[in-house]
This record gives C-alpha cells, sequence and structure tokens, in this order.
C-alpha cells in the first residue's frame, strides 16, 4: 500500500509475528475444545473464524505502538568534493 | 512484516498450518468417540418372493406388477436376462442414534444379501438403501418395509440359496477416513418359493 504509511519498525515487526502465533493457536485450541464439548463442528468454525478476523485486525493495520522504536540514523555528512567547491568559493 | 501485504501473506501462511491442525485433531477423534458408540439392530423376515423372469413376462397380482417393474428398471435394455429374482419384505429397528457424533456428516445405511454360490463363493446383493443426515431421524424403525432392489445371482439361478442379510452403515465424516461398520446377522433362506 503506497497510499499510506504502512511499515513499521524492526521491533514492531517482531511483535506481530509474535502476536499472530498466539492469538491464532489459542484461538485454534479454544475452538477444538468448545466444539469437542458442544459436539459441533460449526461452533468450532465459526470461533476459528472469529479468531481469524482478530488476528488481521490486530496485525495488519499499521498500529502506532508498533512504531515506538524507530531507527536512529546518523546525521547525513557532505561529500568532500562539495567541500572543496565550497572552500573554493570562499577563497574567491 | 514490514508492510501491509507482507503481513496478509504471513497470516495466510500460518493459517496453512493452524487450520490443518486443527483437522487433523478432529479427525483423530472420530475413532475415540466411536467406540463409545452401541448400535442395537434388529431385522426380521417377513416375507420372501422368488419368480422367473423374462422381458416377456406378465404379471398377475400386485406383488408381481411390483417386482416387473424393478426387473424392467434393473435392467433397461431390449433382451433382459431370463432368470430368478427375489424380493424380501422386511421389519428393521435399527438405533444409530450413538453412532452420531461431531465428526459425522452423514450416514449411508445398506441392507446387504451375503450368500453363497458354487462358482462364485461370496456373493452381496444390496436390497434396501437409506441416508441419514442428521441425528433426531437416526432411529429407523419400520414394519413390512419392502426391499428397494432384486436380488439376482450370476447364473440367474436362486432355488435353494442360503444368505445372511445385514445392515451395513457407511459413516461419512466431516474429515478423516470413511468407516464401514456392520451389525445383525440374519439367515434368510430362498427355498420357500410364492407361488401364485
Amino acid at each position: 500500500m503506497a497510499l499510506i504509511q504502512d511499515d513499521i519498525d524492526f521491533k514492531g515487526q517482531e511483535l506481530t509475528e509474535k502476536l499472530m502465533q498466539l492469538i491464532l493457536i489459542v484461538f485454534a485450541v479454544i475452538s477444538f475444545v468448545v466444539g469437542f464439548i458442544m459436539q459441533s463442528v460449526r461452533i468450532s468454525c465459526y470461533i476459528m473464524l472469529a479468531g481469524m478476523i482478530i488476528t488481521a485486525l490486530v496485525i495488519l493495520p499499521p498500529w502506532p505502538f508498533y512504531n515506538k522504536n524507530p531507527i536512529k540514523f546518523l546525521p547525513v555528512q557532505k561529500k568532500e568534493v562539495e567541500e572543496k567547491k565550497e572552500k573554493e568559493k570562499k577563497a574567491n | 512484516m514490514y508492510s501491509f501485504y507482507n503481513r496478509g501473506s504471513t497470516l495466510l501462511n500460518f493459517l496453512c498450518t493452524v487450520l490443518p491442525a486443527l483437522l487433523i485433531c478432529l479427525a483423530l477423534t472420530s475413532p475415540i468417540l466411536l467406540k463409545k458408540s452401541n448400535p442395537e439392530v434388529n431385522i426380521n423376515i417377513e416375507n420372501v418372493y422368488m419368480k422367473k423372469f423374462s422381458s416377456a413376462f406378465k404379471p398377475v397380482n400386485e406383488k408381481e406388477a411390483i417386482m416387473f417393474t424393478k426387473y424392467i428398471y434393473h435392467y433397461p435394455y431390449r433382451n433382459a436376462p431370463r432368470g430368478d429374482m427375489a424380493l424380501m419384505d422386511f421389519d428393521l429397528d435399527a438405533d444409530l442414534t450413538s453412532v452420531f457424533n461431531w465428526n459425522v456428516k452423514e450416514l449411508f445405511v445398506y441392507l446387504v444379501y451375503e450368500f453363497q454360490k458354487p462358482k462364485q463363493e461370496f456373493n452381496q446383493v444390496v436390497i434396501w438403501d437409506y441416508i441419514i443426515t442428521d441425528k433426531k431421524d437416526a432411529h429407523i424403525k419400520g414394519k413390512n418395509i419392502e426391499s428397494k432392489y432384486l436380488v439376482t445371482a450370476l447364473d440367474n439361478k436362486l432355488k435353494g440359496v442360503q444368505g445372511n442379510l445385514t445392515l451395513y452403515w457407511d459413516i461419512i465424516p466431516n474429515t478423516g477416513l470413511l468407516i464401514q461398520k456392520s451389525k445383525g446377522n440374519v439367515v434368510v433362506p430362498i427355498t420357500k418359493i410364492e407361488s401364485y
């Protein structure tokens, strides 16, 4: 998506992956246990579907808490050629 | 995980691991649940009719007319083979409610007549079938049910045949293996020929 700023920082990327695995596995276990107790595959399917939607909502949008540790770049250093030209200008 | 598409792709990828794992767990529960089931089957034979048929046969009474229609339906071509055809009337009381669990999509219930011939040692003929899709309908109770299909033999001779009538059911699961079970043996001789 080039239209909006959707990239997140490295710590955020690690967090999304962990969150995704945790939420999906927890929902899979819940759906299996509830379906087994209620003896209904339909209920189990609906719980898993809800799990997918929740996971997508949590990890897909670039939420602000994924951007708490932005990368700090070093300040831009001027090139030597430009410095020489500036010196020449000063000399003139 | 840096962009929207990348996260979506990873999510779908991980779903392809989680969902099959869930389905495998579902399939593994089915044999455990089936061990607990105790279906009860009672088959009782009311009447056995046997008659020699050919395309030129002219039915005399109602039963023969029914059998002749089934015979024509069984061989829908011009020169149907001449031969013995048998039809059975039976009582069935089968309680398959306990077979149903969360991994059962439907049951295909069928009555099989198994008999021996000198040349063919093992013959199976399906004489009646029924599909159960709901747990509420799983108790089959019927008196004097007429079999749907005719009993025939490869050499077209049924006189003196003595066979077993067994109820089979195929358990069609949501996921996993299709399991076939059977119960209730009743010996049915086709010796007494109903003559009209």
